[in-house]
């Protein structure tokens, strides 16, 4: 099947999905306010899935130009040096950019690897990267958010366990391995930013004395602005994704 | 009726598949559009499409971000 229908099929089930999953919320949400914001974003993904089903329409009346040309190959993030010439790496992006940016160092760095997923359940990266041809054997996740899965749980709201839960996972890692937080911005959601900088200082030392890397994804936006620029002069080498 | 502590968990669940799947996949249809041999009047409504639906879902990661700090507050 052409590469354009063939995702055009994947959006149509992932908005179906997401209206499915904001509908099943608001049976279970009491606060009017939050109802509303919710009705407000399912009300979007019922128009989504209208738009993409004219796309799909759009598309096969143009069955003779759908077929595309080699894109070049986009560049990735360079990661040369990592772990043998500087150990700590914080990366901001775009949030448009951000699952690209995931991909290209975990494809970049291909080595064994603690995932932190912070604000987001794993299964949700985890089938990206399969997606994405990346052998997700080599990833050990940890999740701050309670789901089905094989992967280990810890409080988001408290930073000491995770400091201790990274560090344990780093004692159980075998070969060449690197930490990779994904993402410091979310953790404003429950720390200040004087917790979230002593964490950073404090991951950033043990992980060098394991003799891997941690690498510290953010969001490159306005309001993460302060934090981001706090955060940076604390790791070895900045990346701008 | 859900828990206010469960709130932060049904709303990471939002948050994941908008950021992950559903705006990768449009990155890179958008990508595939671009490249394709679709007529410009086609090729133009398509992005046209497409553009909106990124919109749309960053506007939705940046509520359901802020709804999130709300419940763990």
């Amino acid at each position: 099947m052409n590469q354009i229908n063939e995702k055009l099929i994947r959006q149509l089930k992932i908005e179906k999905d997401a209206f499915n999953l904001y509908n099943s919320f608001i049976k279970k949400i009491d606060d009017q306010k939050l109802k509303k914001s919710i009705i407000r974003i399912r009300d979007d993904e019922k128009e989504h899935v209208g738009i993409v089903e004219e796309m799909i329409s759009l598309v096969k009346m143009h069955k003779a130009g759908i077929e595309t040309v080699k894109e070049e190959a986009k560049k990735g993030i360079e990661l040369k040096g990592f772990i043998n010439e500087f150990s700590s790496l914080f990366i901001t992006t775009n949030i448009d950019n951000y699952p690209f940016t995931i991909i290209n160092i975990i494809k970049g760095l291909d080595m064994n690897c603690i995932y932190l997923s912070f604000n987001k359940m794993p299964g949700y990266i985890k089938k990206l990267l399969i997606d994405h041809r990346l052998d997700t054997g080599k990833i050990k996740f940890i999740s701050c958010v309670k789901s089905s899965g094989s992967w280990a749980y810890t409080n988001p709201e408290n930073l000491t366990s995770l400091s201790v839960k990274l560090e344990e996972s780093a004692r159980g890692m075998k070969g060449k391995f690197f930490v990779l937080i994904d993402s410091i911005s979310a953790f404003s959601a429950y720390h200040s930013a004087n917790a979230i900088l002593r964490f950073v200082g404090l991951v950033n030392s043990k992980m060098e004395k394991y003799g891997s890397g941690i690498v510290w994804v953010a969001i490159d936006d306005e309001g993460e602005k302060g934090l981001n620029d706090k955060i940076g002069p604390l790791c070895d080498k900045i990346i701008k994704a | 009726m859900i828990k206010k502590n469960n709130l932060a968990k049904m709303f990471s669940e939002c948050l994941s598949i908008e950021e992950i799947p559903m705006l990768s996949n449009l990155e890179e249809l958008r990508g595939l559009v671009n490249n394709s041999r679709l007529d410009d009047s086609a090729k133009a409504k398509m992005l046209k499409h497409i553009g909106h639906l990124i919109k749309d879902t960053l506007q939705h990661a940046r509520i359901i971000t802020g709804l999130i700090k709300g419940a763990v507050k």
